[in-house]
């Protein structure tokens, strides 16, 4: 009886088990281009997100169906308090509605049946379908304990159905951040960066299913140093992914890059772009012509510089295309960049002001030239 | 997630009152500790603090326990036996080589994570297939609770679809570690 039952357990488990998934380039979805119409030129413009408390931090954009702008960030008396929430902000007909709390420790708490004491990271995105969602993480302590959770809108924001808990580690469940959008996969699953803090500091591609929950996989990130929070895009006249990373630990250093080749299936280190990184995070973009842009601190003194980085050839080269920010007081910090290119080919860059609100800057491709 | 999350909290309270009522002097009780046991498993599921149970509030710390520990809190609880029996030792013995491959390797500095294989299990389900039919030779009671974990695994009672979850945690792990390595590594002191 014993071995018949193990044996049917066997069969069963091994008949449940979700098959090796295909390809991660047949499977991509790119972005949709923009409408064909050139996009409006010489746009560099800066304003602010509505102001929801003494801090806010690590802001999130992405487009919804109808061309609208959706920002979500997490604001509270400081960064780690538990009055810390996620706000939600759109932007239409150039004016950025009243913020609005969608994600808190307490809610969280009781959609999850869990205790959570912090939240924090919002990482937003407009699925295949037009549902937008959100992942973010929280923590009963520190953020190197933290894990996922993910909330999805069927009607742009309005809304958020409960919110559910993905499992991403052996430990406890610890120790699994979010901070990038994922790219979308066929079939409606994700492709989401997301880093590991609590013994080692590495980047990881988790392959979540079109419920934005389940977890389908994972592939650790290679690094002979610490790099967390990956920022990840196609590259398919190549057939890769490339994936820049911030440097973590506190020894200044470089960006990291790790490349994911579909003829190997596997991602693999590459050298390192020479931008120094001051333990920021960074934000990658592909625009619809190709070109890559990368928004950083690239120096290792702090993060009182904010800039934009052009490659033309895939992240092989790297150049200055516009400066963004920068103060005389290098204890100054606008950091935590995020873009995104809109369907009218603007480039919208939102990142953390002084700790103090959300910037929003609104850039035309054509002034991005990269430096000589 | 309903269904997932009654169930990670039903394994909290199930740790907690099973190994209250599996110390010592409360272990002596027998059959009379179930329904006090009963009550502080209940007691444990009711919202207290912000709507939060004090399950709840132990799931927010340790996660979601996997089958393997619940299966022993459960059967530890329901039948005592000191010394331990020769298959939960086999069975600690399989806990043991496991998580130190899966948490040394996942936790550490290296390029190699073994909880990736817990995805697409195949080759996982085959060293515990060859595993277990090796060791349970003599001890075919050990492949009752195998069996358990991967049946939980095949009905998705978790809300982790990676076979590592249903097979080991910390908990477990750690317990396994205590009872073969430590425990025998003190008698060997006290003695010598």
């Amino acid at each position: 009886m014993p071995f018949f039952l193990f044996a049917l357990a066997l069969l069963l488990a091994a008949y449940s088990a979700y098959p090796t998934p295909p390809p991660l380039s047949s499977r991509l979805v790119l972005n949709p281009a923009n409408d064909g119409n050139a996009p409006p030129a010489n746009v560099n413009t800066r304003s602010f997100l509505p102001k929801t408390g003494l801090s806010s931090h690590a802001a999130s954009i992405t487009e919804l169906a109808g061309g609208t702008i959706a920002c979500a960030w997490f604001s509270g008396s400081r960064e780690g308090a538990p009055d810390a929430a996620v706000y939600l902000s759109l932007y239409r007909s150039g004016q950025w509605s009243t913020p609005r709390q969608i994600a808190t420790p307490r809610q969280t708490q009781n959609d999850t049946l869990r205790f959570v004491r912090i939240v924090g990271n919002p990482v937003l995105s407009a699925d295949t379908k037009g549902s937008l969602r959100l992942w973010y993480v929280t923590s009963i302590g520190g953020w190197s304990a933290s894990a996922i959770n993910h909330m999805v809108s069927i009607d742009n924001g309005e809304t958020w159905s409960k919110a559910g808990r993905l499992v991403t580690a052996p430990f406890f469940n610890m120790s699994t951040l979010v901070r990038m959008p994922p790219l979308l996969l066929a079939g409606g699953q994700f492709l989401l960066p997301t880093y590991h803090e609590l013994a080692t500091h590495h980047g990881e591609a988790t392959r979540l299913a079109s419920d934005g929950i389940t977890v389908l996989g994972k592939n650790r990130l290679p690094s002979d140093r610490p790099l967390l929070q990956p920022s990840i895009v196609s590259l398919p006249e190549k057939g890769e992914l490339l994936a820049l990373l911030r440097k973590g630990g506190r020894a200044p250093g470089l960006i990291g890059a790790d490349v994911f080749l579909d003829s190997e299936s596997k991602w693999t280190a590459r050298n390192p772009p020479p931008i120094p990184n001051p333990n920021s995070s960074i934000a990658l973009l592909r625009l619809n012509d190709g070109r890559l842009l990368l928004a950083c601190n690239p120096s290792a003194a702090g993060r009182y510089m904010l800039c934009l980085w052009m490659s033309v050839d895939g992240g092989s080269t790297w150049r200055e295309a516009l400066q963004v920010e920068k103060s005389e007081n290098t204890g100054d910090e606008f950091s935590y960049p995020a873009l995104l290119q809109d369907r009218e080919g603007l480039i919208h860059l939102v990142y953390t002001w002084k700790r103090e609100k959300i910037a929003h800057r609104i850039i035309s491709p054509d002034i991005l030239q990269p430096a000589g | 997630m309903i269904f997932q999350d009654c169930w990670g909290l039903f394994g909290s309270a199930a740790l907690v009152s099973a190994a209250v009522f599996s110390l010592p002097w409360l272990k002596r009780w027998n059959s009379r500790r179930y329904w006090p046991a009963g009550l502080l498993f209940v007691a444990l599921l009711l919202p207290l603090i912000h709507g939060l149970s004090l399950a709840g509030f132990l799931r927010g710390v340790i996660g979601d326990l996997s089958i393997t520990t619940l299966v022993l809190v459960l059967t530890s609880f329901f039948f005592p036996s000191e010394p331990l029996s020769e298959p939960v030792r086999r069975l600690l013995i399989l806990v043991l080589a496991g998580g130190l491959v899966l948490y040394t390797f996942s936790l550490g500095p290296f390029q190699i994570d073994p909880y990736e294989w817990g995805y697409q299990p195949r080759v996982m389900l085959l060293v515990l297939a060859v595993a277990g039919f090796l060791s349970a030779r003599r001890h075919p009671t050990l492949l009752y609770y195998l069996a358990v974990p991967l049946l939980a695994y095949f009905l998705r009672m978790s809300a982790s679809v990676n076979l590592w979850d249903y097979l080991i945690d910390p908990l477990v792990f750690g317990y396994a570690f205590c009872v073969l390595l430590i425990v025998p590594a003190l008698r060997l002191r006290k003695t010598s």
